[in-house]
């Protein structure tokens, strides 16, 4: 049974979910899809192994941030022992949610002239 | 190359409690496998080297904290009686140090040498482990005897070569080092270190 929990409850996220949840924010993936979507958009940053993807997977499952999905992009193309997963509609809340929560932090930082002042360094 | 490394995984993938290596040991694989080509592809046996080091470190990590899951969701099932049986287990070595300790200090001392080929510090450090080992297996009788007696879960839906007793032993003993390793750092290093400061003191 899935355990609901509001977005304020949720933040922060920690930084294997928050990856994983902008992964599938535009499509369904499995698991060796998210890895490289989040390697993509970090830039080689961050690269998660299985043990870190799985067992965030399992919690976010739980929570009710994603949710295993039957559909194939191209079935005939995959195999069809690989699990996808997608986005809840809790889990695009949360996401939303925390993206405004940094986004916040950024204009912070610049009101602060952080990257200025860093540069200027 | 790449059918050892992932052999390597798939022995790795048994330091997982049980019930997380059924629901996602295939697919962790699958991942493994699918890293493990593109990275040998890219970067060749160097690459592949550090992917596995990489792994170690995940595993250790992961399954260390999946392992710490269970026990937190078993515990709040357990009856007091239970709660008492794991403790008492699982504190074997630590009250076997104190009582020997206590007898006479010198048995500290002769427990982290087994390389003074004094017989008594070999035994001590061998009934240590063993009893690490006795704590495991109890914890595990108490909590997952239906576990114990099910079927090979067959990772990845194929039948292992090896038999699923000596399978399930080697899972054991590589699980046990969860509990093995403060065992060292209690009996072990501890005592090293007190007999350190007393030679120096000499």
């Amino acid at each position: 049974m899935p355990k609901l929990v509001s977005e304020g409850d949720a933040l922060p996220l920690t930084p294997a979910v928050f990856h994983i949840l902008l992964a599938l924010a535009d499509q369904e993936r499995h698991g060796y899809g998210i890895m490289q979507e989040v390697a993509a958009i970090t830039q080689d940053r961050v690269v998660m192994g299985p043990g870190t993807l799985y067992g965030s997977i399992k919690r976010m499952l739980k929570a009710n941030l994603i949710e295993e999905t039957e559909e194939r992009p191209d079935p005939a193309l995959d195999d069809e022992r690989r699990r996808y997963y997608r986005l809840t509609g809790q889990g695009r809340r949360v996401l939303a949610a925390e993206v405004q929560r940094l986004s916040a932090l950024v204009s912070a930082a610049q009101a602060k002239h952080v990257l200025g002042g860093a540069e200027a360094g | 190359m790449l059918r050892l490394a992932e052999r390597l995984y798939r022995i790795l993938l048994l330091l997982y409690p049980e019930a997380h290596g059924r629901e996602y040991g295939p697919s962790m694989l699958q991942l493994f496998r699918d890293l493990g080509r593109d990275t040998y592809r890219q970067g060749g046996l160097i690459g592949l080297l550090r992917l596995v080091a990489r792994m170690l470190v995940d595993t250790a990590v992961n399954a260390a904290v999946e392992n710490a899951d269970v026990l937190v969701e078993r515990s709040r099932i357990m009856t007091s009686q239970q709660h008492a049986r794991v403790i008492v287990s699982a504190t074997m070595p630590l009250m076997l140090t104190l009582f020997l300790s206590v007898m006479n200090p010198k048995y500290m001392l002769l427990m982290v040498a087994p390389g003074s080929a004094q017989p008594i510090g070999w035994l001590m450090t061998i009934a240590v482990f063993v009893l690490a080992g006795a704590a495991y297996v109890v914890q595990r009788r108490i909590f997952a005897q239906s576990e114990l007696s099910a079927p090979d879960p067959a990772i990845d839906g194929r039948m292992p070569r090896l038999g699923w007793s000596l399978k399930r032993g080697f899972a054991l003993g590589l699980s046990s080092v969860f509990l093995v390793l403060p065992a060292v750092l209690l009996v072990v290093l501890g005592p090293a270190y007190i007999s350190v400061r007393l030679f120096l003191q000499q």
